[in-house]
């Protein structure tokens, strides 16, 4: 073995320049399967803590229809009491609640129904990072202190202007009229159309104009390891009321289309390595085949010297293992300088503008950061060692069909 | 159809019979009358009114002031917590005087469709000005005279293509002096969507009058709306000057 071994050693740096060549064409072929997983769960784990973690939630309750009706009396009640419940559970790591209604909103001049949504500021700002959607003004006070911050979109429709009073107008849930005044703090963008045209201000504020007291429309639960999900809603579920007002639901179960696009992510790296790795599989047969043909003879006189085809076979296998050795080796460390360097720096997919990628709804940082798991390095430098071996069987093959005789005259 | 409502609400209509039904009255007769016994000065009437939903029950007492037919003011005075509401309709205009902010609000063409002060009743029920005569495709379908002691005009309304109406017919009844008793309103697929009942009919200053008036959704079975007048008053005059935006605030 370690015989055949220094014949394949000494035959792969006799082309030295072609071995190089060669085997960088594999490296990068290993750092781009490295660098596109990173990327893509960057990209999931981005999309997965905008769309589930940070809007649905990983847990759900609401009343059974809301989601499909949004009737404004669909509410979960004694609201308060179950979110202090809810917090006392293992694995909580944080809870939000929200209440919507559909109103009226008056500035100086002009009107406009906008969605308003009744937030808990702290939470908001807390879990969400509410802040930063803030563009001019300030975020909402802890307080239920009747302040309002408006979309961007609504902001200029109405014209209106910070430390102005707004006008809001709507039927609360006795059907009696619902209207007072608030004090315009600040203007938010979240890129969703529908919150941009609309209003914020603080759950409490909301419940007492609607007449809703202790009541929200829904209540977000977010736990610390998606692992534990469904535990945690069996335990929400023995909080709730037996009549069926009240359902929890997990992410998946709200949103099964979420679910699928989550496990795409699979599909697609497995689709990409298969492609990258057919294309890098015809670089190294070719480098093999080469290797063959241009030693036709020497392989003639080794095998009229009494070489067997298995060895044969084996010494240019071995050959193909150590370019993929090499190839694996420098792979990896220019995937890994590469992941080191996006997930530190990100990059910038809005080319300099720093406009945010707007996608289902939802506004994705244009500074995209890779996210780096080892688990993924192992997948693709076991593949270049499948299609090194696999792209040398044919050339190996050939060169122990030989004959001896022929293979010597051959020039 | 809408001015039964409306007439309610403004209690100027259904003057007692000018018309000495001699005769057996005409479709048109018996329509004009309802179209033009609107034709009052002014009036002022309070009211209460019990809206029942599923979601709610509310009751409310009011006092609701008109001027010719296109004027009407209504003022809030029960429950304690809306007092002072008005509501303002001019023409097919409303506006609404929110005391507790101070602030008159224009209601938005987007919520006319909407309910008036949480009852069955629409914004757009209080301002549609639709006359049966000029509306609608009209027909007697009954006038039963056998064995009742009264006589019941039954007519079919069909609103002509031309106008825009959102029912596909309207069956109304009216009693032998012609006040109303009750209007049902269809679809256009023919299901019967809302039932208006007329009931109690009182006299007030020499004016027979039906003083309570409700609303029944029939997609939503249990709820109505009833308005019930407690006092009508046509003798008092009525300044026109008090239907202004200025006025409201007052």
């Amino acid at each position: 073995m370690s015989f055949l071994f220094q014949i394949a050693w000494r035959n792969v740096w006799r082309n030295g320049r072609r071995t190089w060549i060669t085997a960088i064409a594999m490296a990068v072929s290993v750092a781009i399967c490295i660098f596109l997983s990173a990327l893509t769960n960057g990209f999931y784990v981005t999309f997965f803590d905008l769309l589930v973690t940070q809007k649905m939630g990983h847990i759900q309750i609401q009343h059974p229809v809301y989601a499909k009706e949004k009737i404004l009396h669909d509410t979960v009640h004694n609201g308060d009491t179950l979110i202090a419940s809810i917090r006392q559970l293992d694995g909580v790591q944080g809870v939000s609640a929200k209440l919507y209604g559909n109103m009226l909103v008056s500035g100086s001049s002009e009107s406009a129904g906008a969605q308003v949504v009744g937030v808990f500021p702290e939470v908001e700002q807390q879990d969400r990072n509410a802040d930063s959607q803030i563009i001019e003004g300030r975020y909402l006070t802890s307080q239920p202190v009747k302040e309002v911050i408006v979309g961007t979109t609504l902001f200029a429709d109405l014209d209106l202007k910070l430390g102005e009073e707004l006008f809001v107008y709507t039927q609360a849930s006795d059907g009696s009229m619902a209207y007072d005044l608030y004090n315009l703090v600040g203007v938010y963008k979240t890129g969703s159309t529908m919150l941009d045209n609309g209003m914020q201000l603080h759950v409490k504020d909301l419940q007492n104009l609607l007449i809703l007291p202790s009541q929200y429309h829904e209540i977000l639960v977010v736990d610390d390891s998606l692992e534990h999900i469904s535990v945690l809603q069996m335990e929400i579920q023995t909080l709730l009321p037996d009549d069926d007002s009240v359902q929890a639901k997990t992410w998946w179960e709200t949103s099964p289309q979420t679910k699928e696009m989550m496990s795409f992510q699979d599909v697609s790296s497995v689709m990409y390595l298969g492609i990258i790795f057919f294309i890098a599989g015809f670089g190294i047969l070719n480098t093999m085949l080469m290797a063959v043909f241009e030693r036709t003879r020497e392989l003639g006189v080794m095998k009229a010297l009494g070489m067997r085809a298995g060895q044969i076979i084996q010494v240019i296998l071995i050959e193909s293992v150590v370019l993929a050795t090499l190839a694996s080796i420098l792979g990896l460390l220019m995937g890994m300088a590469l992941n080191f360097y996006l997930q530190k720096f990100g990059m910038d997919l809005s080319g300099g503008t720093g406009e945010p990628l707007a996608m289902m709804g939802i506004n994705f940082d244009p500074i995209m950061y890779v996210n780096m798991q080892w688990s993924t390095y192992p997948l693709p430098v076991f593949g270049l060692f499948v299609v090194a071996v696999l792209s040398s069987v044919w050339p190996a093959f050939r060169a122990s069909r030989l004959h001896p005789v022929d293979a010597i005259r051959s020039e | 159809m809408f001015r039964f409502i409306q007439t309610v609400i403004v209690g100027s209509m259904f003057f007692q019979s000018t018309y000495a039904v001699a005769e057996e009255p005409t479709v048109e007769e018996i329509l004009r009358k309802s179209d033009d016994l609107f034709r009052q000065e002014h009036s002022m009437v309070t009211m209460e009114m019990t809206v029942k939903t599923s979601r709610y029950e509310r009751n409310m007492k009011m006092k609701a002031v008109s001027y010719g037919t296109e004027k009407t003011m209504i003022i809030i005075l029960e429950p304690t917590k809306e007092a002072g509401t008005v509501t303002l309709k001019v023409d097919n205009n409303i506006w609404n005087y929110l005391p507790k902010v101070d602030r008159v609000m224009k209601v938005p063409a987007g919520m006319m469709g909407g309910s008036w002060m949480g009852s069955h009743v629409s914004n757009d029920d209080l301002v549609r000005e639709n006359r049966f005569s000029e509306d609608f495709d009209t027909r007697v379908i009954h006038t039963p005279t056998d064995g009742n002691p009264e006589r019941i005009y039954e007519i079919e309304l069909v609103p002509k293509e031309s106008t825009a109406v959102v029912w596909g017919k309207i069956v109304t009844r009216s009693r032998e002096d012609l006040l109303p008793l009750d209007v049902k309103y269809y679809d256009e697929d023919g299901t019967l969507k809302r039932v208006d009942t007329f009931e109690d009919v009182r006299e007030f200053d020499g004016v027979l009058l039906p003083t309570k008036f409700s609303v029944r959704p029939q997609d939503k079975p249990g709820e109505y709306t009833t308005m019930t007048y407690t006092s009508v008053d046509f003798t008092t005059p009525v300044d026109e000057k008090m239907f202004s935006l200025q006025a409201l605030r007052k």
